[in-house]
């Protein structure tokens, strides 16, 4: 009808999705503290989806959503591949089921029936990779001087003495020499990434895990990136 | 002989400069403590304004006149001038 | 400072380091700019240490200063001292005080002004230190010749000044164009760059990133004419009086190879004869 007021789309929007691991309250709770504390800000009103496939029969529905929400998270609904008496169920206690559009099978052979995985994931958020604009600067970076690009990588067309810092949320880029501090994913992006021409900086870090010179001796003065690899750095050869 | 020569040579011009240096360094220390001593910076040009009227009744040459500020017990400031008459009997 | 720009150059001379070579540079740009019929004035920005009366030779005329002449206690013409050997050549020395707040823009600004419509170039001889001294010293200035030793702390300190030219000047608060920078390296020993001892020419350009003036070499001829007070410009003969007659000349557009880049290999026999 021409001149409605209202208009039902579809739109794809990308969730985060909480994977549960177990079913014990208690652990979820302690992981999600732990993963939350990490960037608290990034997860603020962030709304979540549940995957309660591994946990499906054993579950407290009622419990995860005011769990969730007591991390501020807003939550949807739940979603996994489960057997449609669950789903059922899930819908008659008033939540909302949304099947994910794609069956992930790879992941469901990989996973395990453990109760705890490795410290670091034990609550898997995922977290869809985030697109940055670039921050760009031109010309030298001074000892003294601190460049932070807010919401956005870092490209800089030119050296970074030492004594000098330079931060971004998003990846480093720098087209020259890096001999000072340099600060990526600082809100809490794993994925971040530095990469420089000649790699003779005093500290590099990727969300928080950071390295001093000393560190670096691998490919110390040549065209180096660094990475995450779980919580461990790494530096490879840039060319 | 050239080497005697380049040693005295040497020699002489080391004295010479770090002596010049030293007699520079005396007079300009010197003059700058005596203004630690808080002589104000108008004194010499107040020295020469009065000598200037003072010479226009009687003779004095630039010593007969000698002028001091002293501060005493912090508020008190003596502005002492000493003017030295030259004897009339003795022709200028 | 009102919006018609001064037709005079103003060119700061500092480092960040202490002891590099300051003084003894503008002392000796100075002289040589004069030298070539540019009416030039060399400002002493210290505040509270006098210096470039002494390397001058003039110090026994120093009657008024830079705070003299911004307090109003005296006129230019009366602070400014001629020098007695190049008369298009005058300096402005420092201030015997310790109140750091005495120099500020507004008074800095207008002191230069007036110097503007007299003189050609404005040498401003910049103390150590990023305090109020050497901040006012750079704030108005066109070009920068930033003096570096070959050695750490006085390349990092220079660093530092560099990102300060080009954040803190008013070119850099008014978005105009930058402050031309130029490195000038100095007490260079190319024999202890040969044994891996002294931080190259290269080395140095390669971490500042600032396009190269000069190249003193060290040499006794500054300690002597500190002595004597006669900057070592003057003294053709030796090596440093003729890398600076060198920055002269590129300062004034011209291409000058750089020399006393090699460490002299003098033979026994003409060093104990050769004198």
């Amino acid at each position: 009808m021409a001149d409605a007021s209202i208009e039902f789309k579809g739109t794809s929007f990308t969730l985060s999705v909480l994977h549960l691991k177990t079913s014990e309250l208690v652990d979820i709770r302690a992981d999600l503290v732990k993963k939350v504390a990490q960037a608290p800000d990034f997860f603020y009103l962030v709304p979540i989806m549940v995957d309660i496939e591994k946990v499906a029969c054993s579950i407290n529905y009622q419990a995860v959503k005011v769990l969730v929400e007591e991390f501020n998270f807003t939550f949807v609904g739940f979603t996994g591949s489960i057997d449609k008496e669950q789903r059922k169920l899930i819908r008659e206690l008033g939540f909302s089921f949304v099947n994910a559009s794609k069956v992930d099978t790879s992941k469901k052979t990989a996973v395990t029936d453990e109760v705890l995985v490795e410290k670091s994931n034990q609550v898997d958020v995922k977290i869809e990779r985030k697109l940055f604009s670039d921050k760009i600067h031109r010309g030298q970076i001074r000892s003294g001087q601190q460049v932070y690009a807010k919401d956005q990588n870092l490209v800089v067309i030119g050296s970074v003495s030492a004594g000098a810092e330079i931060i971004a949320d998003g990846n480093i880029h720098v087209y020259g020499s890096l001999r000072g501090r340099a600060i990526a994913g600082a809100q809490g992006h794993h994925q971040a990434q530095i990469y420089c021409q000649n790699l003779e900086a005093e500290l590099v870090s990727i969300n928080g895990n950071y390295w001093l010179s000393e560190s670096m001796e691998q490919h110390w003065g040549s065209p180096a990136y660094i990475h995450l690899t779980g919580t461990e750095l790494t530096s490879s050869q840039l060319i | 002989m050239a080497l005697l020569d380049y040693f005295l040579r040497k020699k002489e011009k080391q004295v010479t400069t770090a002596s010049k240096a030293k007699e520079r360094l005396q007079i300009i220390v010197a003059h700058e403590r005596n203004n630690r001593n808080k002589q104000p910076d108008y004194l010499p040009q107040l020295t020469e304004d009065i000598l200037n009227v003072l010479r226009k009744y009687i003779h004095v040459s630039d010593k007969s006149l000698s002028v001091n500020l002293d501060k005493k017990d912090g508020d008190l400031n003596v502005l002492e001038l000493n003017i030295e008459l030259h004897d009339e009997n003795n022709a200028s | 400072m009102e919006n018609t720009r001064s037709m005079a150059r103003i060119i700061v001379v500092t480092s960040g380091k202490g002891g590099v070579g300051k003084t003894t540079s503008s002392a000796a740009i100075g002289i040589g700019l004069a030298l070539k019929g540019h009416k030039v004035v060399l400002i002493d920005f210290d505040i509270g240490l006098r210096n470039l009366d002494l390397i001058m030779g003039c110090e026994r005329r120093v009657v008024y200063d830079f705070v003299n002449v911004i307090n109003g206690e005296a006129t230019l013409n009366q602070a400014l001292i001629k020098d007695k050997r190049v008369s298009s050549l005058s300096v402005l020395p420092a201030s015997q005080t310790r109140d750091k707040d005495a120099l500020n823009k507004e008074n800095v600004g207008k002191v230069l002004e007036e110097l503007g419509k007299t003189f050609d170039y404005i040498l401003c001889d910049s103390p150590a230190g990023i305090e109020a001294g050497a901040m006012m010293a750079l704030y108005y200035a066109d070009e920068a010749i930033v003096t570096t030793n070959p050695e750490v702390s006085s390349v990092r300190d220079s660093d530092r000044i560099l990102g300060m030219l080009s954040s803190r000047s008013r070119r850099a608060e008014l978005g105009l164009d930058p402050i031309k920078e130029h490195l000038l390296l100095t007490r260079y020993s190319p024999k202890r760059v040969e044994e891996g001892e002294m931080l190259s020419v290269e080395d140095v350009k390669d971490i500042l990133a600032i396009p190269l003036l000069g190249v003193i070499p060290e040499s006794e001829a500054v300690l002597k004419a500190s002595n004597a007070g006669e900057p070592v410009i003057l003294d053709t003969e030796s090596d440093a009086g003729k890398a600076y007659q060198d920055v002269i000349d590129r300062l004034l557009g011209e291409t000058v190879d750089f020399r006393f880049l090699v460490a002299e290999k003098k033979g026994i026999l003409s060093r104990i004869f050769g004198g």
